[in-house]
């Protein structure tokens, strides 16, 4: 064997090895698979996905609420497809709404406890590799053992990152013999903010222990590890050895009534985190090099850090008013995030369904309004925006209408501005006339008036026609360079507004006048493609046969008035009958036999001099006379 | 006994004809071979053109149906050489144009579209003024036969097909390419026969009314650059 050959065949070898043994080793990472959760999905609880879920499986939970327990077993990731939309509401029985039992990851989601004792989310014991991120996490219940997320003894290599934990009785709660990372999250509003009890070791920086009642921070002595950069604010009392940079401010939330962390411009917590750049995935927020703002380092709590949810808070409370006419006043609450800086608007008439922040169909209109042209306070209660959409219609333009054969083509252009037109109405009469004609024509720029008679002039106009009803979507953006975009709302907001003019219809468009006539196509070609069942009968329209009808056609028939209403008759009866016989192909050989005497006689007109038809004309008379004579001698001698 | 000689001598007179004929074919395939072995750089056969340009129609009202009355042409040409100056082939081409129908009566453009769609083949003998294998550039002139299939679309009234002859006659000049580029000529010889490459202009009158009479005539003037292979 050649050395290339013994190369090939050795590493041929190689793969027949070691494919099943990764295949034994790593089953889960060959032939992971994610399983949507879902009103129209198979699966419409998260645990029936979860039964059915192998290790390395992800579970894609689409927008919803659902009202279960679930248990998250080892190797399994849940995704949620937004954290504000996707909720898991405990069952109210009994037990934790989110019991994680294994190595397994759970994202972008809301998870309430509604059972007092129990907890949103818990940590089983000697568990491992626990991550938890971007989640709302809301304890609910504040009697004693209620927890926002509980982590039982020796939980090692446990992530809880990015995530809001508010309401509970305890937002955190370890036991102890654990290896925690607790970065970048917002504990607020609980009895106590995190609890916990030694030997632990704990990375617990840059969070966000804020208006928690009784204390922020309890740790007992023997909890050791890196606790710093931490907003600790506002707590009955913290029970903790502070770091050296664990500062005591304001943070300026946005909107805490609406579950709405971001922080107002200045908060305490910007840029306050842990600025170290030995590590820059775990330390880089991700800011610097894309805003206009010179971000110096991470900011605290859950919208810090290189794993936040850049996407600004969706926009609450959209309410669309009607004063007067042809507009809508729409007022919304002011997104007070720092770097918040512009609304999106989309609005037209359509009726649309929103999957994954994307519509159908496409919103017609969109606009986008600085926080500060729609007068959007920074720091004071009504948190209220507003901006006007004018939806004045106004008159279609520059209409053409060249003429045809007893029709006019119509063109027009669409009102300037929004598009708002949801239909036009054609006008038309004749020139002088007093009354108008019209037709609805559907929301189209182009119609085809017909029926008209040639000769004629008739005047036409156009007007646009609009739904007073209208729907409306928006949406924040933040002052990136390339803007993260709030989600939208889920359904959008309606209104219908008052028109100025009946029916909601513009002004006329220009006047304009055509006259129909016929057409003279050019060049004046014959033509020689309809000798229908001759030509399917002979199977082309070059074969000679078909050619000698043809000129038959044009030099005995086309030059007589009852010739010509013998073609026209033709053409109108022929092609079904050559459809026909195109079907059933096995027919031809007859019609070509039946056509032999048509065939022969438009030979013998086209191919013959006017002599010799004459001298056969005579000779046919002869011999029908000799025919007649011989009959009458034949009678006569009997 | 002369009578057997006689047919003996037939028979050798036979055997020595049939011998010499042998001898002769033999001489011939020799020769051929011979012939064919001693030469490099063979004559061309064939020439295939692809040419495009543009068609003005001769037509009479033709602009004011179709607007600017120089529209797109595209033809294919294959070519045999009967000798190394005579040439004779087959063309095949492509022409569109789109406007608007005129008022009968008015005679001004209607909303009426209007597209017509013309189909040139062409049989054609042709004489080039090459002296030489190498020749830097090469006039010619020639002409033959033209068939026209036609397709006549008018909205709102359907679709005329049909077909027209004539004739037409062309003159040209074409450029060897393969003196600018030797060694790229000696390379495409070798990687796919093609023994001249050529740049072309032409032009070409075309009648095509069927030989005379008052119908349209479909032909007209066509200006080509193109490109010829010959192999």
């Amino acid at each position: 064997m050649s050395k290339p050959d013994r190369q090939q065949s050795s590493l041929l070898r190689t793969v027949w090895l070691v494919f099943p043994l990764l295949w034994i080793l790593f089953p889960s990472q060959l032939h992971a698979a994610t399983i949507n959760v879902g009103p129209d999905e198979d699966h419409k609880t998260i645990q029936s996905a979860l039964d059915d879920a192998q290790t390395g499986d992800t579970v894609f939970v689409e927008i919803g609420t659902y009202a279960e327990n679930v248990v998250l077993q080892d190797g399994i990731t849940i995704e949620g497809e937004e954290t504000a939309g996707t909720k898991i509401v405990g069952t109210g029985v009994s037990g934790d709404t989110v019991a994680i039992t294994g190595n397994s990851t759970i994202s972008n989601m809301t998870i309430i406890n509604t059972v007092t004792g129990s907890a949103a989310i818990s940590i089983s014991s000697n568990v491992t590799g626990v991550s938890i991120t971007n989640n709302l996490i809301i304890g609910s219940k504040t009697g004693t053992g209620s927890a926002g997320i509980s982590i039982s003894p020796n939980v090692t290599g446990l992530n809880v990152t990015n995530n809001l934990i508010v309401g509970g009785n305890t937002g955190i709660q370890c036991a102890a013999s654990s290896t925690l990372t607790i970065t970048n999250n917002t504990i607020d509003t609980n009895t106590t903010g995190i609890a916990c009890t030694g030997p632990t070791t704990m990375t617990f920086e840059n969070n966000i222990v804020s208006n928690n009642t009784t204390g922020g921070i309890n740790f007992t002595p023997s909890v050791t590890g890196v606790i710093d950069y931490n907003d600790v604010y506002n707590n009955g009392s913290n029970l903790y050895n502070p770091g050296t940079h664990d500062f005591n401010g304001d943070p300026k939330f946005a909107d805490p009534t609406v579950n709405d962390y971001h922080l107002q411009t200045g908060s305490a917590c910007l840029n306050a985190g842990d600025p170290s750049t030995s590590d820059p995935a775990k330390f880089d927020d991700k800011e610097v090099l894309t805003s206009p703002i010179d971000y110096s380092q991470n900011d605290c709590g859950a919208y810090g850090g290189p794993n936040r949810d850049a996407a600004p808070f969706q926009v609450q409370n959209v309410v669309p008013t009607t004063p007067g006419t042809d507009a809508i006043v729409l007022n919304w609450n002011a997104n007070l995030a720092y770097n918040t800086a512009n609304y999106n608007i989309s609005f037209d008439n359509k009726v649309h369904t929103i999957t994954n922040d994307i519509p159908s169909p496409p919103y017609s209109n969109s606009l986008t309004v600085a926080a500060t042209t729609a007068n959007c306070p920074s720091t004071s209660i009504p948190l209220t925006c507003t901006t006007t959409l004018s939806l004045p219609l106004t008159a279609p333009g520059n209409l053409t209408a060249p003429f045809g054969d007893q029709e006019l083509f119509l063109s027009w252009n669409a009102p300037s501005g929004f598009k708002i037109a949801t239909g036009y109405n054609v006008y038309y009469m004749e020139q002088g006339g007093s009354t108008w004609t019209s037709i609805s024509v559907g929301n189209v720029t182009s119609y085809t008036l017909r029926g008209l008679t040639n000769g004629t002039t008739y005047d036409v106009k156009v007007t646009a026609v609009a739904s007073p009803s209208y729907v409306i979507n928006a949406t924040a953006l933040d002052d990136f360079t390339t803007p993260h975009e709030s989600h939208l709302l889920v359904p959008d907001v309606s209104v219908t507004i008052n028109c100025s003019i009946p029916s909601c219809e513009s002004p006329d468009s220009n006047i304009t006048s055509g006259t129909p006539e016929s057409i003279a196509p050019f060049p004046d070609l014959p033509d020689q493609d309809h000798c229908f069942i001759a030509t399917a009968a002979y199977g082309s329209s070059w074969e000679p046969h078909v050619i000698i009808l043809r000129i038959f056609r044009d030099e005995y028939l086309k030059p007589y008035d009852w010739g010509r209403r013998f073609i026209a008759w033709y053409y109108r009866h022929s092609p079904p009958w050559a459809r026909y016989l195109n079907e059933h192909a096995w027919l031809k050989p007859m019609v070509r036999i039946t056509l032999v005497p048509a065939v022969g006689l438009a030979y013998f007109f086209v191919k013959t001099t006017t002599a010799i038809r004459l001298l056969s004309l005579l000779l046919m008379l002869c011999l029908l006379g000799g025919t007649l004579v011989m009959r009458r001698m034949k009678r006569s001698r009997g | 006994m002369p009578a057997r000689r006689d047919a003996c001598n037939e028979k050798d007179e036979t055997e020595q004809r049939v011998r010499i004929f042998r001898e002769i074919l033999f001489g011939l395939a020799m020769l051929l071979i011979a012939a064919s072995s001693t030469q490099a750089a063979p004559l061309p056969s064939w020439s295939f053109s692809l040419m495009a340009g543009a068609y003005q129609p001769n037509e009479p009202g033709y602009d004011s149906n179709y607007g600017d009355p120089r529209e797109f042409r595209i033809d294919l040409e294959l070519g045999y050489k009967i000798t190394r100056r005579i040439e004779a082939g087959l063309s095949i081409g492509y022409f569109a144009d789109n406007g608007l129908a005129l008022g009968a009566v008015s005679g001004t453009p209607s909303g009426v579209k209007q597209q017509l769609v013309l189909f040139p083949t062409q049989l054609y003998l042709v004489y080039q003024f090459a002296f030489k294998d190498d020749q830097l550039l090469v006039p010619y002139i020639g002409g033959g036969y033209t068939h026209m299939t036609y397709r006549r679309y008018v909205e709102g009234q359907g679709t005329v097909m049909g077909g027209k002859e004539g004739y037409h006659g062309r003159a040209g000049l074409k450029f060897l390419l393969n003196r600018l580029e030797p060694a790229a000529a000696v390379k495409l010889y070798d990687s796919s026969g093609i023994i001249n490459s050529y740049f072309l202009l032409e032009s070409q009158y075309a009648r095509v009314d069927n030989f005379g009479g008052s119908s349209v005539d479909l032909g007209g003037w066509s200006y080509f650059g193109g490109f010829q292979f010959e192999f």
